[in-house]
């Protein structure tokens, strides 16, 4: 039997990727493999269900294996790994740019440069490369990639968008009974995904709009400097009872935010793919969003999308149009759904089988 | 919550944000949207952002420093544990001392460095001005200089000509320094996604009876934040003729990487009667920059890679018209309209490689 195990340096339960790893290897058993999840840390994660990568000593014997890297970050799996002997696959779900973090969290920029370093390390050796969205895709292209396909991230909206949170509903409910609409933005706190900016264009909006409009920040943050500027932002404009930041939620209580929001905005200048624009669409929730990095692929058309360089004037006068004009909001929920059913979780399942299968076919 | 999605009309996207843009300068107009909002949103953020993370001029990361000189001798102690909140007050306490005494002396030290870079501003600003570089805005502020003086060529309409070079529609085009927005207008009716930036205000926000998105700002600021090769199309005039020659270059180098493969800029040069407009004295024989001649534009912008550069003289143009197609004789006409009035204006057109 095959083997292909996948090696990932973070593995958290409830994240994109973590949701992604574990539809990886569903699909890779679902094909007769054997595959497991190897990580330095696992968080949230159920009991044996991911290993300590150490764990990892080789191929066990006769048994070809292969070696799929989830790249997202630098660490020192992805060197340990390039050393190995075994064939190797590299999906790959991009890297924050240093320039982009490294104002805020210099700690954090040799992690970063060494994760783009190990892209380039792993292309000599990567047999295939596998891609969220075409804005990877030419990433891994432009560093010497020769075999890269575009799957995108597998996720099971239908699972994951099925239980709320009562409690969590209730309280928005009870917000909303005071009247205004409630932006959503979802994903961690961070300067490339530009929550400032949200909150900059939600300003106006109460301004110029909707005075009761309410604001809802949802994602852990992955630069406290960020937060804690945002925080002193958002304080210093005196939206504290209005912008809420909720930091990481359980799923359940995620869905309720969806449930709960009149608008997704999503003003992130690099997105390798943007799950959040799934859920949102998945929710009905109609989406304004600027058209930077992989967002305009996954978004499609179901959205109002803003060119870069947009001001925050055109963003508050975009939702103020979604939210008053009726008919075009039902045109983006529709457009939303047929947009979420080209991601749906079987047909990225079988674009990814498929790969896998054509592959291993290949390698005889 | 996802269901059998309804069947509708797609969403045409382009239209959309043309009529949002419209909403946006109509209440922008009425004072409803005041662009002085959205600025001092930016400053608000920017004091709480670090220096490196701002896109912000000399003097508000000057102003972000003087602030960050004097240091917060006040730590939080608030924690979710038991007890640490306590530990905190007792170690803030008993370092207190030692803290003040090392941060008197590194307040002191960026306070220094501080007013140093103060002072080295208003030394590079001396030098601006009596060197005639720096920021022709500053220059009109503060001389008085016509407006007509920096309008773009009037006498002779290259519409059409920008039109024929950018070929069909397709992508983002810019127009900078638009001024009254009548060519991104043409752009617009022509079916391009069309849009212009110009650095006078009131000018901008005037445009805004023509066309739905003439931004108020400089062709340099709004080029630096565009992501590489973003438009197909670039149509530079007005101010671009008279910034520093070091700007220039900047500006060229802008343009190449805000354009995609085998995008299209058409550079207009200003027309010999603006240069001989009169104005007060000091402000016209003080004025920074020069005419550009087009073998100049030439030469920047086949060293900044593009390829297929050709330069269209108006004055000749015209001259053909008038006289058929006897070469000799527009020769003729040609160097006698040089010898009478001077240079023609020109346009130039090069592209991106593919």
């Amino acid at each position: 039997m095959t083997a292909v195990h996948q090696f990932l340096p973070v593995y958290a339960a409830r994240s994109a990727i973590g949701n992604h790893t574990d539809q990886v290897a569903r699909t890779l058993r679902s094909l007769g493999l054997t595959s497991e999840i190897y990580a330095t840390s696992a968080w949230r994660a159920r009991r044996g269900h991911v290993k300590d990568w150490h764990e990892y000593t080789g191929p066990l014997r006769g048994e070809p294996t292969w070696l799929l890297y989830q790249l997202s970050t630098g660490s020192s799996m992805a060197d340990a790994l390039a050393a190995r002997p075994e064939p190797k696959l590299v999906n790959y779900h991009n890297i924050t740019p240093v320039p982009m973090m490294a104002p805020w969290e210099p700690s954090l920029v040799s992690e970063l440069a060494d994760g783009r370093r190990q892209m380039g390390d792993l292309s000599s050796s990567a047999a295939l490369a596998v891609a969220d969205s075409s804005f990877n895709g030419a990433e891994l292209t432009a560093v010497g990639y020769r075999r890269v396909v575009v799957v995108p991230v597998l996720v099971d909206l239908d699972a994951l968008g099925s239980a709320a949170d009562a409690g969590v509903g209730r309280r928005l409910a009870q917000a909303k009974s005071a009247g205004g609409a409630d932006w959503l933005f979802v994903g961690r706190l961070a300067p490339n995904k530009c929550q400032h900016e949200v909150v900059k264009a939600f300003a106006l909006y109460r301004r110029c709009f909707d005075p009761r409009a309410r604001l809802w920040l949802v994602g852990g943050s992955s630069s406290p400097r960020y937060s804690a500027a945002l925080e002193r932002f958002v304080a210093a404009l005196g939206l504290g009872s209005s912008v809420t930041m909720t930091g990481s939620v359980s799923q359940a209580a995620l869905v309720s935010y969806y449930r709960g929001a009149d608008v997704f905005v999503c003003l992130s200048r690099h997105e390798g793919f943007c799950v959040p624009l799934l859920e949102a669409m998945w929710h009905r929730v109609p989406v304004v969003a600027l058209a930077s990095s992989a967002v305009p692929e996954t978004l499609g058309s179901a959205g109002v999308l803003l060119p870069e360089g947009s001001d925050n004037s055109l963003v508050a006068a975009s939702v103020h149009r979604v939210l008053d004009d009726a008919s075009l909001r039902d045109v983006l929920v529709a457009a939303g759904l047929a947009r979420v059913e080209e991601f749906s979780l079987a047909r990225t399942r079988t674009r990814f089988a498929d790969t896998m299968a054509d592959l291993l076919a290949g390698s005889g | 919550m996802s269901d059998a999605p309804p069947e509708s009309a797609p969403l045409d996207n382009s239209q959309l944000l043309v009529e949002i843009r419209q909403e946006v300068e109509r209440r922008r107009a009425s004072g409803d949207l005041p662009a002085e909002m959205e600025r001092e949103l930016d400053r608000t953020f920017a004091e709480f952002a670090p220096v490196d993370a701002l896109d912000a001029n000399f003097d508000t990361i000057v102003s972000k420093i003087e602030r960050s000189a004097v240091i917060d001798l006040s730590p939080s102690v608030v924690s979710a544990y038991p007890g640490a909140a306590q530990m905190k007050q007792v170690v803030a306490k008993a370092t207190a001392f030692y803290v003040r005494h090392v941060a008197t002396q590194a307040s002191s030290l960026f306070q220094g460095v501080a007013r140093a870079l103060r002072l080295l501003g208003e030394r590079v600003d001396e030098l601006e001005l009596s060197k005639g570089a720096g920021d022709p805005a500053r220059w009109r502020e503060l001389e008085g200089l016509p407006e007509a003086r920096w309008s773009p060529s009037s006498a002779v309409s290259w519409d059409d000509y920008v039109l024929e070079q950018l070929g069909a529609p397709s992508g983002r085009v810019l127009h900078t320094h638009a001024g009254d927005g009548h060519l991104v207008r043409r752009l617009i009716d022509a079916g391009y996604e069309a849009y212009g930036v110009e650095p006078v205000a009131d000018v901008a926000l005037a445009a805004s009876d023509v066309v739905p998105d003439v931004r108020a700002m400089a062709a340099a600021d709004h080029l630096r934040i565009l992501p590489p090769g973003s438009l197909t199309g670039l149509v530079l005039s007005g101010l671009v003729e008279v910034v520093t020659p070091a700007s220039l270059v900047e500006l060229v180098g802008l343009a190449a990487s805000s354009l995609a493969k085998g995008g299209t800029v058409v550079v207009l040069s200003a027309h010999p009667d603006a240069w001989r407009r009169a104005g007060p004295p000091l402000a016209v024989d003080l004025a920074p920059g020069r005419p550009v001649h087009p073998e100049t534009w030439e030469t920047l912008l086949a060293r900044a890679g593009f390829v297929d550069v050709t330069t269209r003289l108006g004055f000749r143009e015209q001259l053909a018209e008038v006289a058929g197609s006897d070469a000799a004789c527009n020769d003729n006409f040609a160097r006698l309209a040089a010898a009478v009035f001077g240079p023609a204006d020109f346009a130039v057109r090069a592209r991106r490689p593919l």
